[in-house]
């Protein structure tokens, strides 16, 4: 195993607002990196400083040695990182294999003239793109909607298609952000095989994910954020255990919620079958 | 470059002039756009149905013609400016209902409504043009009832060479009083309230109870009565109106707008009397020629260096 | 109303065993659905490959013809042909408008004033004017067409660079400014000999020793033919970079662009693009406008000129390129026949000049409310301007402005599953039928 991304000393701002403050976090090829935290404590944020979305205040991102901090969202893509939003965030109008052959596309060299003047690289590529486009639509499982319009799809199949699109630009290392929101239990079953179907293919992951049982029984490793801060990370039955984790949960969780979210409540006792 | 350093005076006197009259319709444009957070490009036709409303009303209708004097001039005026803003706010409100309010309801895209309003503003625009009803101008020019005499019989004063006639100083004094009242009205009534509330955040404004089809209703007939004053404002000022007069005022109206932080009150203010300023302090070096590509060189400039404009984008102070 | 479904089944299986038999590779391409006469139609012509192109070049080319020995009922003899090449010059300038607005999303108000510096460079670089006229060089006008282009692209290049990364709304703003900057400039400059323009742009002569021939020196359907060969190139050129990995990235721009950044879609440079291939067909446009008329001003070049080309983008359909084209046809030979069936200036004591403006206005809110996509959507369109907003659960104002990812951590169950709706050939259907 080595490292192969690593946050070090990232510090982001809002005005007044510190949204991060010094998260170092270093992740290794081929694991399955679980991020979590309260409400608010950072961790889309961070997401968007590793993709480009945000400029970090202080600090700096490296993935495969070297640093990225700085460059456009499509350029770190190019080298290797993507992601998927908590929010679905597909192109609604476009069917299902056009959404995923954007993804793919990121990885194509038809230059603009190529595609004005109709190269033979560009026939390839087209011909290549669209038998692509549907085997990542095959491997997550939604093959069979590749003509329909993405917004007509049901909600888990929504967050199965961004995992395709995503997959499609062919990353190292993919960023899910709760890629289990909003599903019931069985669409969450077959979502932990996904990812780990996709792990084990080679990809490294790192999750964010507000359910335990998911984020607990996934991940190898896992850091926690709390208003911005690093406050947990190590293997996910230690930080389980971890005193400052605990009371971060039980403090911001109130009522219902807490149960919900806070990592011993239902990891351990309900079923990790999948 | 040759500058004349003689030409600062009336470079500053104009620019406050015709910058208090942009300011006055960048406030149109600045309010649908803190509320909507949409450009109304039909602002401009309604603009000049101030100046048009007041020109048929109070010069065809009522036959006025010629300086008046004393109370009965106060009186004009006053009736003029409301005139002016109650015909613009009505047109404005009108627009709303027709090229704004279906485009709402059917939730289309911010390209629509972009689109409609253009629409919208041809069609006023162009009607203006024909003459086959009384209040339509015609292809010509029309002479805008002079109720403040503006020669040299009538009241002036001399500020750094320039002559400062009454409907000079009645574009500066009507728009600074504008700006106070709308000032007001925004940050402390109620009406106000709901308007910054829904500027601020639409989702839950709403959940708070605030009837959003009239608060929209209301922002546009605010701005649209503060254009409709700066419409009949100009054309005291200029002494004749055409068909085309919103057009070049609303360019440069929304670009003050931009320049001073669209969807700010005090912004448009600042950013219409900057604009003014600019534009006519560059007479002194550059031929007053260039005047408008300077004002539209302006704005990718503030923009790209400060993409919110001067003062940012809130609507309330 | 069941039988009628039946008995337009029956049709349909009808032409589907038609096509079966006759065109078994199309068939097989087109879902259940899709069959129907219209669709059939469109599909076979797309199949044609570049053929089609050269019979609509075949079909464009006898226009002039009918025109001159009066079949057509309406616009014969030599006023037609005029009326012919400004429709002509118009489908260039709707086509170019189309990559930026309709693919691309960009709302350019200021589209024209590419069409103003192609025509300029021409009319500076060739041979044009009096004796006091200020010429770069004088070439032939053969020779400045590529020129011509370039320094249309080169504006859009310029413009888009620093603009293209503003806001949608201010970039309307600032285009629209640009072409009063154009414009102005050329009013206010001595080499552009200010507001009287330039006289005498000197017309393309081809001098071959088997043919030679000076254009509009015996008939005016010359320019025409120039027309015919630019318009297809450019049909071409965007039919091409639509149907391709360009197209794609476009219109993911418009859908999300934040999420087509993430993608790895490089926005800004597709935005540049956009704009710098709108700007070279408008270029090519400003060049023949230029050498056919002989003559240019700042005044043959008003903003409004580049709204009502949009309004012809807009009503004819955004991003299609049948659309651009009845878009052009709509706003400049339309006015024209009715004139010519009114036999005056005025209809219902409407100037006919002016009036077609403020109707074209009320037709743009129309469209907008009715047919967002415009007459003749592409089919993409379509569906996306119908309902941009209407994904949320909770009812906005308008569609958010989307500008950056949003961090909040909402729960998104609240979000509404839409039901499946019929799919994506079922809009073409209801022509069909």
């Amino acid at each position: 195993m080595a490292g192969l991304m690593t946050v070090d000393g990232v510090t982001m701002e809002f005005g007044g607002l510190r949204a991060l403050s010094d998260v170092n976090i270093e992740i290794e090829e081929g694991e399955i990196f679980g991020l979590i935290g309260p409400n608010g404590a950072g961790k889309t944020t961070l997401f968007n400083c590793i993709t480009g979305v945000y400029d970090p205040t202080h600090g700096r991102v490296e993935f495969a040695g070297g640093a990225i901090t700085g460059k456009r969202p499509d350029q770190i893509v190019d080298l290797g990182i993507c992601r998927t939003f908590q929010q679905i965030r597909l192109f609604p109008n476009m069917t299902a294999m056009e959404n995923v052959f954007i993804g793919v596309d990121a990885r194509h060299q038809t230059s603009v003239f190529g595609s004005m003047f109709r190269s033979p690289r560009h026939h390839r590529e087209e011909e290549e793109g669209e038998t692509k486009a549907l085997e990542f639509l095959e491997y997550c499982g939604i093959r069979k909607y590749a003509n329909d319009l993405a917004k007509n799809l049901s909600y888990g199949d929504q967050r199965r298609l961004e995992i395709a699109r995503a997959l499609g630009t062919k990353p190292k290392l993919l960023l899910l952000d709760e890629p289990a929101a909003g599903m019931n239990p069985v669409e969450k079953n077959g979502l932990r095989d996904l990812v780990r179907k996709i792990r084990d293919s080679g990809v490294t992951v790192l999750l964010i994910e507000h359910d335990m049982k998911v984020v607990m029984g996934l991940s190898d490793r896992v850091a926690v954020l709390d208003h911005g801060e690093r406050i947990a990370f190590g293997k996910p039955e230690e930080v389980q255990k971890d005193p400052k984790v605990v009371e971060a949960y039980l403090g911001t969780g109130a009522g219902g919620q807490a149960g919900q979210t806070a990592p011993g409540g239902t990891a351990g006792s309900g079923s990790q079958g999948g | 470059m040759d500058c004349n350093p003689g030409l600062i005076g009336p470079a500053l006197i104009t620019g406050l002039i015709l910058g208090s009259l942009y300011a006055l319709i960048a406030l149109g444009y600045t309010m649908v756009y803190g509320v909507l957070k949409l450009i109304n490009f039909a602002h401009d036709a309604v603009f000049a149905f101030g100046a048009v409303s007041t020109w048929y009303i109070l010069g065809q209708v009522f036959g006025l013609v010629g300086p008046q004097s004393g109370l009965t001039l106060v009186i004009v005026l006053l009736a003029f400016l409301m005139i002016g803003g109650l015909a613009s706010g009505g047109v404005a409100v009108g627009l709303e209902r027709v090229a704004y309010r279906p485009l709402r309801k059917r939730h289309a895209a911010r390209l629509s409504y972009l689109i409609s309003a253009i629409g919208a503003s041809f069609f006023a625009t162009y009607m203006l043009q024909q003459d086959f009803l009384p209040f339509m101008l015609g292809p010509g020019p029309r002479q805008y009832p002079n109720v403040i005499e503006a020669g040299a019989a009538g009241f002036s004063f001399s500020l750094m060479n320039v002559r400062v006639t009454g409907p000079r100083l009645l574009v500066v004094v009507a728009a600074f009083v504008c700006f106070f009242i709308l000032d007001r009205l925004i940050n402390k009534t109620s009406t106000g309230r709901s308007i910054r509330a829904l500027s601020e955040d639409p989702v839950a404004a709403q959940l708070m109870g605030v009837n959003v089809d009239r608060v929209i209703v209301t922002t546009f007939f605010v701005g649209g009565f503060f254009g409709g004053v700066a419409g009949a404002l100009y054309g005291t000022l200029f002494g004749s109106i055409a068909w085309n007069l919103g057009f070049i005022p609303g360019i440069k109206a929304f670009t003050a707008a931009v320049l001073g932080g669209i969807g700010n009150i005090r912004g448009a203010m600042l950013g219409g009397l900057l604009l003014g300023l600019i534009e006519n302090g560059s007479t002194i070096c550059i031929g007053p020629e260039w005047k408008n590509v300077i004002a539209f060189t302006m704005l990718p400039l503030v923009l790209i260096f400060r993409p919110t404009g001067i003062m940012g984008e809130r609507i309330g102070g | 109303m069941a039988s009628s479904g039946t008995a337009a089944k029956t049709k349909r299986e009808d032409l589907r065993a038609y096509l079966d038999r006759n065109f078994p590779r199309l068939s097989e391409n087109l879902p259940d659905a899709a069959v129907g006469p219209m669709n059939v139609a469109f599909q076979g012509w797309r199949r044609m490959g570049y053929f089609r192109y050269l019979i609509a070049a075949a079909l464009m080319a006898t226009i002039p013809w009918l025109m001159d020995n009066d079949i057509l009922p309406l616009l014969q003899g030599g006023y037609g042909i005029n009326v012919l090449f400004t429709t002509g010059y118009w489908i260039l300038l709707t086509l170019g408008l189309s990559v930026v607005v309709g693919m691309a999303g960009l709302l350019d108000l200021g589209y024209v004033a590419f069409f103003m510096l192609g025509a300029y460079t021409t009319a500076l670089m060739t041979d044009s004017g009096g004796p006091d006229q200020w010429h770069l060089v004088t070439w032939s006008p053969w020779v400045v067409l590529p020129f011509a282009v370039i320094v249309a692209m080169a504006a859009g290049f310029i413009l888009g660079v620093p603009t293209l990364r503003l806001r949608g709304d201010y970039l309307a703003i600032v285009t629209l400014g640009f072409h009063e900057i154009v414009r102005q400039s050329a009013n206010n400059l001595t080499i552009t000999n200010g507001s009287r323009g330039i006289a005498q742009i000197p017309s393309p002569v081809i001098d071959l020793p088997f043919w030679k021939l000076e254009f509009g020196l015996d008939a005016e359907y010359h320019w025409w033919f120039l027309l015919i060969p630019s318009i297809l190139l450019a049909v071409i050129m965007i039919r091409h970079l639509d149907d391709s990995r360009v197209g794609r990235y476009w219109a993911a721009i418009r859908e999300d662009e934040v999420a087509a950044a993430a993608m790895g879609v490089p926005v800004t440079k597709m935005k540049v693009l956009a704009f710098v291939i709108g700007a070279s067909v408008s270029g090519v446009a400003g060049w023949i406008y230029a050498i056919k008329f002989g003559y240019i001003a700042p005044n043959s070049f008003p903003l409004l000129l580049s709204i009502l080309v949009l309004c012809a983008v807009v009503i004819g359909g955004l991003g299609s390129i049948a659309g651009a084209v009845l878009g052009a046809i709509l706003v400049t030979t339309l006015p024209e026949i009715v004139r010519e069936l009114s036999g005056s200036e005025e209809v219902f004591g409407f100037d006919i000049e002016a009036g077609r403006i403020a109707v074209f206005g009320v037709l743009l809110i129309i469209v907008m409310i009715y047919r967002p996509g415009g007459l003749l959507a592409a089919q993409r369109r379509r569906t996306e301007l119908q309902e941009a907003g209407a994904a949320d659960g909770v009812v906005t104002i308008l569609a958010a402005d989307d500008t950056g990812a949003s961090d909040t951590e909402g729960d998104p169950s609240d979000q509404q599953v839409k039901t499946r709706d019929a799919d994506l050939w079922d809009v073409q259907k209801k022509g069909d039928e």
